[in-house]
Parts: structure tokens; C-alpha cells; sequence
């Protein structure tokens, strides 16, 4: 997973809210270990463009969550050490994100072949196209 | 100062300006242009090249300025323009630094992307001169409050602006004029006034957005915030090595010409004279950096690999 954020001002989730969900899963994932600093609030908010306001509730919520605690003067900082899933957790989380993915799809018009073709070549972290690499549908 | 100072100094300005040409122009820490790919990153050079006219326009307009202040700001005042001038051109160059980071802000279309990382002031700060520009304003700091301690009134009954010894019992030496509270306290107001543009102009190339979260990207923003940076901390080193080399000349050579000065005086004297020789050395780099700028790649730019890793984790 690519350590960045992303806001997408199209889609329908609140931009707090999109935010909150990218920094959980890094959190979940390990790739945000304890005690590590997320980028100060003003800063967060001039490169995603968006209020202070708006990150400050995702970091509000996160602090609420018990995932990151903020101490002033020294940011915030991850604050929960979580074990990364087991294998059956992740294989459900992602099963969970396929399903997500293809109701959209299908909500869209999409047929079977071309939801699997959207997904096939991945696009990685910098924008190459590893050969071979497939994503996994649920079923 | 009177006109036997100025006379007195007026030579070690041709040599400081000998030696600020030849720092900006063809020593081997002058100016190469910043060694990014044009093909890749257009947007970014065309960014930091508005932000480096902008600083120009700072700097002219700070020299302007501070030649006005130095010329009007003294008429009636016994040359206290001449005294602030310094911080009026530093601040006048922060300003141009502010304006030129805000004018290079991205405007935010679509999906947007922000790297995981913490930028903090102290990633960008050139190590070397930080600490000088540093040490020089804790020096100004601790020489005004010594001179304005040993400051007394003068003939006119001006607070701070003459020196004066008891020779004898009925006998006073005085000399003037002398940085005590008449110069050191506008002074002092003028520096800090210039830390804290100094602060703001900091704060807001840290915080300047940056165009997406690419690491070569980052790599080479960051490239150029250093450059921003540096010309802050420049624009610093002249407002407190200018002001500091004036006091330590003045009180100097007053220290050396008083009546019946004590040994201790003579040394005083000496050693700030010294000091103010140095001072002149530090404003000329600090001006040829303002001018010039040192030339960064991103593979010496340190910050890049916190960057680089924070992005690529």
C-alpha cells in the first residue's frame, strides 16, 4: 500500500470521512506503527487542498477510536499498536473490498468480463503495470 | 553615525562588495540552476521561477527601501535610519519570499494526493549558516543590552546615545555617538519585528502545498523549498550581521577613543572591532546567497530521503 492519502471531491463520502478510512486501514495494516507522527493538520489540509477543520474531525474521530492521540505541541501521533490480520482476516477484508468494487461495477452497467478486465492490469504504486499480476474477485 | 565613523568604514564596504560579486558570481558555492528535468517537471520550474522573481522583486524593493529609510529616517534622529536599514531590507526580502511561495501554490483539480509525511522547518535549514545567523543574533542580542547599560545622555540631554567615563572626580570624558538605548532599543524592536517575518516566511515554505505525492516529485519540491529556505535564513543573516557589525564598529571605536579608557575597554574595543570585521564577511556571503544561491540537486538535498522513504513506505 502506497503511503499516500488521497480525496476524491466526486465521490459522495465526506472528505473527513474518506481520510479517517485510508488512515484506519494504514493503522490496521501496520504501515502506520505506534508512536509514528501523522502530518501536522494545515499541512495535510494545503496539500489535499482542503479546511483545516476537515482534517481536524478525521483526526477527532481517529482520537475517539483510540487510534492516534494528540498531545500539543508534539502532533499526533499513532497511538494503538495492531497486530497485522491474521490470513483469514485479510482474505475477508478483501473479499469484502471485491464485493464493494463489483456492486458498484454492476450498479454502473458493467458486465462480468469488464469488471475483471478493469481490474486486470493493476496499476502499481507508480503508475508501471506489473506483468502478471491479477486481482482476486469475490465470488 | 558621524561622519569621522563613516569615513572610518566607508573602505571596508569595496572589498565586501568585491568579495560578495565574487561569492555570487564564480566562487564554487554560486548559482547553477536548479538540475531538474524540464520535460518532467515544467509545472515545478516554472513555479520556482516565479517564486525567484518575486524574491527579486523583494530584494530591489528592500534595498529602495532601506536606502529611503537610511536617508530619511535620519534627518533630525542622528543617523538612526542608517541603523535600521537592515531589518527594513531583510524584512523587505521576506516578504518577496512569502509572496513568491504563495504565488507557486498548485491549483487542486480532481482527485488529490497528499504524501504521509511530516515537513518540518528544521529539514529545510542550511546547517552551517542557521547556526552562524544564530550565534550572530544571540551576539547582537547580548552587545545591545551591554551597550545600552553603559550608554548615558548626551549633550543634549538624549538618553542612551553618548558614552561617558569619570576621569577624575570633576572630570568627565564622553564620547558619541554610542549604540546605547537612543539606537539599541529601536534596533532591537526593528530584529525582532524582522525574526518574526523571518518565521512567517519559514512557516509558509514548509506549508506550501505541494503538487501531489509523485516521490520524484517530492524529490524535487523539495529541491526548491530548500532554496526558499535558504534565502530566509540569508536575508536574516544580513538583517542581524549588518546590524551587528554596525554596533560592534561603533562601540569599538569609541571604546578605543574615549578619555582615559580602562585596559579592559581597550580590549573590549578591540575584540569588537573584530567582531565587526567578521560580521562584514557573514552579511557578504549571506548577500551573494541572497543573490546567487547555492546549488542544490536532489541527491544532496538531506530532506529527500525522509521524504522519499515516508512516500515509498
Amino acid at each position: 500500500m502506497s503511503s499516500a492519502l488521497t480525496v476524491d471531491p466526486d465521490d459522495p463520502t465526506p472528505p473527513y470521512e474518506q481520510l479517517r478510512r485510508q488512515l484506519v486501514d494504514l493503522i490496521e495494516a501496520g504501515q502506520l506503527v505506534e508512536g509514528e507522527r501523522l502530518p501536522p493538520l494545515r499541512q495535510l489540509a494545503g496539500d489535499l487542498g482542503l479546511a483545516v477543520g476537515t482534517v481536524a474531525r478525521t483526526y477527532r474521530e481517529l482520537e475517539g477510536a483510540g487510534l492516534v492521540r494528540s498531545r500539543r505541541g508534539g502532533g499526533t501521533r499513532v497511538a494503538l499498536f495492531v497486530p497485522r490480520p491474521s490470513p483469514r482476516e485479510r482474505q475477508a477484508r478483501l473479499a469484502g473490498l471485491a464485493a464493494a468494487y463489483v456492486m458498484k461495477a454492476r450498479a454502473l452497467g458493467a458486465s462480468d468480463a469488464e469488471i475483471a478486465g478493469a481490474v486486470v492490469p493493476i496499476p502499481s504504486e507508480r503508475g508501471h503495470t506489473p506483468a502478471g499480476q491479477q486481482a482476486e474477485l469475490a465470488p | 553615525m558621524d561622519v569621522r565613523i563613516g569615513v572610518l568604514l566607508a573602505p571596508l564596504l569595496v572589498p565586501l562588495l568585491l568579495l560578495t560579486i565574487w561569492l555570487a558570481r564564480w566562487s564554487p558555492w554560486s548559482q547553477r540552476p536548479p538540475e531538474l528535468d524540464p520535460s518532467r517537471y515544467g509545472a515545478l520550474l516554472a513555479g520556482y521561477r516565479k517564486a525567484v522573481g518575486w524574491r527579486w522583486a523583494g530584494l530591489g524593493l528592500g534595498v529602495v527601501v532601506a536606502s529611503v529609510t537610511a536617508v530619511t529616517a535620519s534627518a533630525g534622529l542622528y543617523n538612526l535610519g542608517a541603523m535600521l536599514s537592515p531589518p527594513v531590507f531583510g524584512l523587505c526580502v521576506m516578504g518577496g519570499v512569502i509572496a513568491g511561495e504563495l504565488s507557486t501554490i498548485p491549483r487542486r483539480q480532481g482527485v488529490r494526493t497528499a504524501a504521509l509525511e511530516t515537513r518540518t522547518v528544521g529539514e529545510y535549514l542550511p546547517r552551517v549558516l542557521s547556526g552562524l545567523v544564530t550565534a550572530s543574533t544571540l551576539g547582537l542580542g547580548a552587545l545591545l543590552v551591554t551597550t545600552t547599560l553603559m550608554g548615558s545622555a548626551d549633550d543634549a540631554g538624549l538618553a542612551g546615545r553618548f558614552l561617558s567615563r569619570q576621569c577624575r572626580p570633576e572630570i568627565w570624558a564622553r564620547n558619541g555617538p554610542w549604540p546605547g538605548s537612543f539606537y539599541s532599543v529601536p534596533l532591537g524592536i526593528a530584529v525582532v519585528v524582522g525574526l518574526l517575518g523571518a518565521a512567517a516566511a519559514l512557516r509558509t515554505v514548509v506549508l506550501r502545498p505541494r503538487a501531489g505525492s509523485d516521490p520524484d516529485l517530492v524529490v524535487a519540491d523539495d529541491v526548491l523549498r530548500r532554496r526558499s529556505v535558504e534565502a530566509v535564513v540569508a536575508a536574516t543573516g544580513v538583517m542581524v550581521a549588518a546590524s551587528l557589525s554596525g554596533v560592534a564598529f561603533v562601540a569599538g571605536i569609541q571604546l578605543h577613543r574615549i578619555a582615559c579608557s580602562p585596559a579592559s575597554w581597550t580590549v573590549l574595543g578591540v575584540a569588537l572591532l573584530a567582531v565587526g570585521a567578521l560580521m562584514l564577511l557573514l552579511t557578504s556571503w549571506c548577500l551573494a546567497l541572497l543573490l546567487a544561491g547555492r546549488r542544490f540537486t536532489p541527491v544532496d538535498s538531506g530532506v529527500t530521503a525522509t521524504a522519499v522513504q515516508a512516500v515509498r513506505r
